[in-house]
């Protein structure tokens, strides 16, 4: 092999990273290499740009990225991708301030998230404060306050429902049992009291949803039932 | 008699409790229910007599796993009344249930199942066994497969008296069974019939079953309509029925109605007629789906199946009622899946594809024909920077 050829080789295998080696070696097709080869040049070059940036603050590039092939998903038209992806950059960097240093992507998307469905920044930097940094917090004070749930009433229901460890399945009924009780002519404030004063109960009471008919609890349902004690019916 | 059976009953007590008992964990469901109802039966056939009034008293719980492996427990008691053939019983049952996806539509699994029965008029008898089964699920679209294999054996004893006043003589059996069986299904999670067969050698002879199934959802439940024809050693017996069972938040409906079917191990004739109902109210636990961090709620469009080194597998479900009926390609899109579609497959009237999503806070909806679409319903939407809405699923590590 001569210097030329082991020169070119040298260069190809330095491009490589750049190229994706890493993805196309974990088999995996990542955001970044799949923008590359879905979006116009000019449309990723710039990407990568707010991805450098976004990066020096500790927000992983690669929702930008995803964020951008959202957009081609949705079939927006690629002059809307950029202004999209740089609103939402600025959500996720005000996060990643509430939330502080140590909070991880999940949590940063479901902060960007809530801003997006407005939730005041202070209501998150408060569940932030509190150390209550699960997504699902986030999550479930975004439907609470979209709701109509007043913010101070939806921040207390969620700090006190992480507080006394209620279960996450509960935790997500919260806002569906706020919905309901509206529907039943009740105010948000007094609807969201009601669910506060169930979830003190214990066992959620009755907030959890239930079981949504499908076929395999049917199967054992139906199994279960049919299966006969002399004696006892069938009952 | 309460006592007896307890003694009875105390190995498998013993080995459900602990289990039962001890605080649910992520990726499982637990509850316990107490339940209380009441049945009237005619005699068995070939038993003449008057119907048998209960009032039941109940204690059932549940801990099973996002992918349906776990262990369930029960407890039933009945007071007869009115004078007929029944007495008052006490019966109970613990049951292991173990099942795995392979794939592809395909399931393996099976149960073992110890159950104790004991009944004081009109003679004491008293009965234990242990059963297993494993069987093997295939799913097609709307067609759904199961072949199990059965058996079981098991102790009966008999107490009997010469004279009313002189001492008892405990008779005793050993009861035993192997067999098959086979059921066939078809349609939706909403309605679904088919065939159901069996086939069982037993201490007391041969017993071969055909027979219809009709299942429907109802109110968040179940209900299921069956009729047999059944070749029993004593000759050829037409049973069938109606159970149902059906929750409303912490409470719960379940009943029977019809002729019971015989049993194989414990020789029990077909019931003549009958029904009964229970209600119930869940003591502790959900019945939830209480998984990994994403739950089945209101309209869910997923529902997690069971945990994985790196996330979750889900089962992404669209309704057909959303006015996709016309639609040829329906996809899943999220940032798990780079956005690129996943074709759905129809299953009745739903939509429906399983994969695997990473820890994380993640976004997704569904392209019907190439076109976004989430429903107007969908929990947990968050709006993007497009003027459309995407769903929220939470997958926590």
């Amino acid at each position: 092999m001569n210097r030329m050829w082991t020169g070119r080789l040298a260069r190809a295998l330095l491009l490589l990273p750049a190229l994706g080696l890493p993805a196309l070696l974990s088999g995996q097709e990542t955001a970044q290499s799949r923008a590359r080869s879905a979006l116009p040049p000019a449309v990723f070059q710039e990407l990568e740009r707010m991805g450098g940036e976004v990066e020096r603050s500790g927000i992983p590039p690669e929702l930008l990225f995803n964020k951008a092939l959202e957009g081609a998903a949705k079939g927006v038209p690629g002059d809307r991708l950029l202004p999209a992806v740089a609103s939402y950059s600025r959500r996720l960097l005000q996060a990643r301030e509430m939330f502080g240093p140590q909070a991880g992507p999940p949590i940063l998307v479901a902060g960007a998230d809530a801003l997006q469905r407005g939730v005041p920044e202070g209501a998150l930097r408060r569940l932030g404060a509190r150390g209550d940094r699960s997504p699902m917090a986030v999550l479930v004070l975004a439907e609470l306050v979209e709701a109509g749930v007043p913010v101070e009433r939806a921040s207390d229901m969620v700090g006190e429902a992480m507080q006394r460890r209620v279960r996450q399945g509960e935790m997500l009924a919260m806002p569906e049992e706020v919905r309901r009780l509206m529907r039943q002519g009740r105010s948000a404030q007094d609807a969201a009291e009601q669910v506060q004063r169930a979830m003190r109960r214990g066992r959620g009471g009755g907030v959890g949803p239930p079981v949504p008919p499908g076929s395999e609890p049917l199967t054992e349902e139906r199994q279960r039932l049919m299966r006969r004690r002399p004696g006892a019916g069938g009952v | 008699m309460i006592r007896r059976a307890l003694r009875f009953a105390r190995p498998a007590l013993a080995l459900a409790l602990p289990a039962l008992l001890a605080g649910p964990v992520a990726g499982q469901r637990s509850a316990l229910v107490a339940e209380v109802g009441a049945s009237r039966f005619l005699p068995p056939v070939g038993v003449e007599g008057e119907a048998a009034s209960y009032l039941l008293v109940g204690l059932r719980g549940d801990r099973l796993g996002s992918g349906g492996s776990g262990v369930t427990a029960s407890l039933l008691a009945g007071w007869a009344s009115g004078g007929g053939t029944g007495g008052d019983f006490l019966s109970g049952e613990v049951a292991g249930l173990m099942r795995t996806d392979l794939g592809r539509g395909w399931e393996v699994g099976g149960e073992v199942r110890a159950s104790a029965f004991t009944v004081g008029d009109p003679v004491p008898y008293r009965a234990g066994a242990l059963e297993g089964e494993a069987f093997l699920r295939a799913r097609a679209g709307p067609v759904r497969a199961t072949v199990a294999g059965t058996g079981g054996v098991g102790r009966s004893t008999v107490e009997l008296r010469r004279f009313v006043r002189g001492p008892s003589v405990e008779v005793t059996d050993d009861l035993w069974r192997y067999g098959a069986r086979a059921e066939v299904l078809a349609g939706s999670a909403a309605v679904a019939a088919g065939l159901a067969a069996g086939y069982h050698e037993s201490a007391g002879g041969s017993y071969g079953s055909l027979g219809g199934r009709l299942a429907v959802g109802v109110a968040g439940g179940a209900l299921e309509f069956r009729l047999d024809v059944w070749d029993t050693p004593v000759g050829n017996e037409t049973t069938g029925g109606v159970a149902l069972a059906i929750p409303f938040g912490i409470w719960s409906v379940r009943g029977f109605g019809g002729r019971s079917e015989p049993d194989p191990l414990t020789l029990a004739e077909p019931g003549r007629g009958g029904g009964g109902a229970l209600v119930g109210v869940r003591l502790t636990g959900s019945d939830d789906a209480r998984t990994v961090g994403a739950v089945s709620r209101g309209r869910a469009l997923h529902r997690v199946l069971e945990a994985t080194p790196a996330g979750a597998r889900v089962r992404f479900t669209l309704p057909a009622p959303d006015g996709i009926d016309g639609t040829d390609e329906v996809a899943l899109l999220g940032d798990f899946t780079l956005w690129s579609p996943v074709p759905m497959e129809r299953a009745g009237a739903v939509w429906t594809v399983e994969v695997e999503v990473p820890a994380g806070t993640h976004h997704f909806g569904f392209t019907l024909d190439g076109e976004w679409h989430l429903p107007e319903d969908a929990p947990d939407a968050v709006p993007d920077e497009w003027g459309r809405r995407s769903a929220t699923l939470v997958v926590e590590d």
